[in-house]
């Protein structure tokens, strides 16, 4: 897999975009001297030479679902995974799940009866649309294979999803 | 006057290209014929899989055919994920297809024409892996 050598430095590199922001933005908060009983707070730097911390657009919550959004879109690269030590997995939601199974449902008829018609691509599309990058990239894999094997005839003029 | 005269001229010229076309044989340049089909490569495991669009759309039958879509969808706030899915069906009724979620593949397509060919390389995972787009004079275009 070494056409995706560049994930690890990438992730790395968001990871530490990301903690870089969240520090800086820890920085901009008032600190303790740490004074028993009498707690004095001060803020860093002067009035003028640092800028008071504003108030920021985007939460902690925010950042953090755009950071997990961003790990999970990684590993879309080319070629569906193969298990490597670079992949960058998030775990899918369970209606991401439930949809794959749902996917995978369809895929099944479709082999049952040897044939994938515009019927099936009308009962994937909510399925697919709902499936994370991964889940996306394994039910093609497997539609792929199945039509390569013979064990699927596409029975649609359309793309399968 | 002048315009009569101009008028008349035109007349006689545009005459005398009908007349010197129809005396000439019919000629054409060089054709391919080649339509739409796949084969497996021993050398590598992978299997080719090539599609003329005018020529498949305009053969006898009716199950050769070639097509490739390219979907994007919203992965997260700041990606997308570029899906492209192609297949094929030749003279037998036989089928192969292959996806890819490559950017650059999706860019390639863009030089596709409507009667151009197309050459893919399919990995045995079912992997689009390689493409070669041409456009050229021999390709048959659609009939309709």
């Amino acid at each position: 897999m070494a056409s995706r050598n560049w994930l690890m430095p990438a992730a790395t590199g968001f990871a530490g975009l990301v903690a870089g922001f969240l520090i800086g933005d820890r920085a901009g908060e008032p600190q303790s001297t740490g004074v028993a009983g009498s707690p004095v707070v001060v803020y860093p730097g002067t009035a003028s030479t640092a800028a008071q911390p504003s108030a920021s657009p985007v939460t902690l919550d925010e950042l953090r679902r755009v950071v997990r959004e961003e790990l999970a879109a990684l590993p879309a690269s080319g070629a569906p995974r193969s298990g490597g030590s670079d992949a960058v997995e998030i775990a899918p939601s369970p209606e991401q799940n439930l949809a794959a199974d749902q996917a995978r449902a369809v895929l099944g008829s479709a082999l049952s009866r040897r044939s994938w018609t515009d019927a099936d691509r009308e009962a994937l599309a909510p399925q697919f649309a709902a499936m994370s990058s991964a889940q996306r990239t394994d039910w093609l894999q497997q539609y792929a294979l199945a039509v390569n094997q013979g064990r699927l005839v596409p029975d649609s003029e359309l793309p399968p999803f | 006057m002048e315009a009569g005269k101009a008028g008349r001229a035109g007349v006689a010229l545009a005459a005398m290209v009908l007349a010197v076309a129809a005396s000439m044989p019919l000629a054409a340049g060089a054709r391919d014929t080649d339509t739409a089909g796949f084969a497996f490569q021993p050398r590598d495991g992978s299997t080719f899989m090539w599609g003329s669009l005018g020529a498949a759309r305009n053969s006898a039958n009716t199950f050769e055919r070639f097509q490739c879509s390219v979907s994007r969808y919203q992965a997260s706030t700041l990606s997308t994920l570029t899906i492209v899915s192609c297949s094929v069906r030749n003279a037998r009724g036989e089928s192969f297809s292959c996806f890819t979620t490559s950017e650059s593949f999706a860019e390639a397509l863009t030089a596709l024409r409507n009667d151009g060919n197309i050459e893919i390389s399919v990995t045995p995972d079912g992997i689009c892996q390689n493409t070669e787009v041409v456009v050229a004079s021999s390709l048959a275009r659609k009939d309709s």
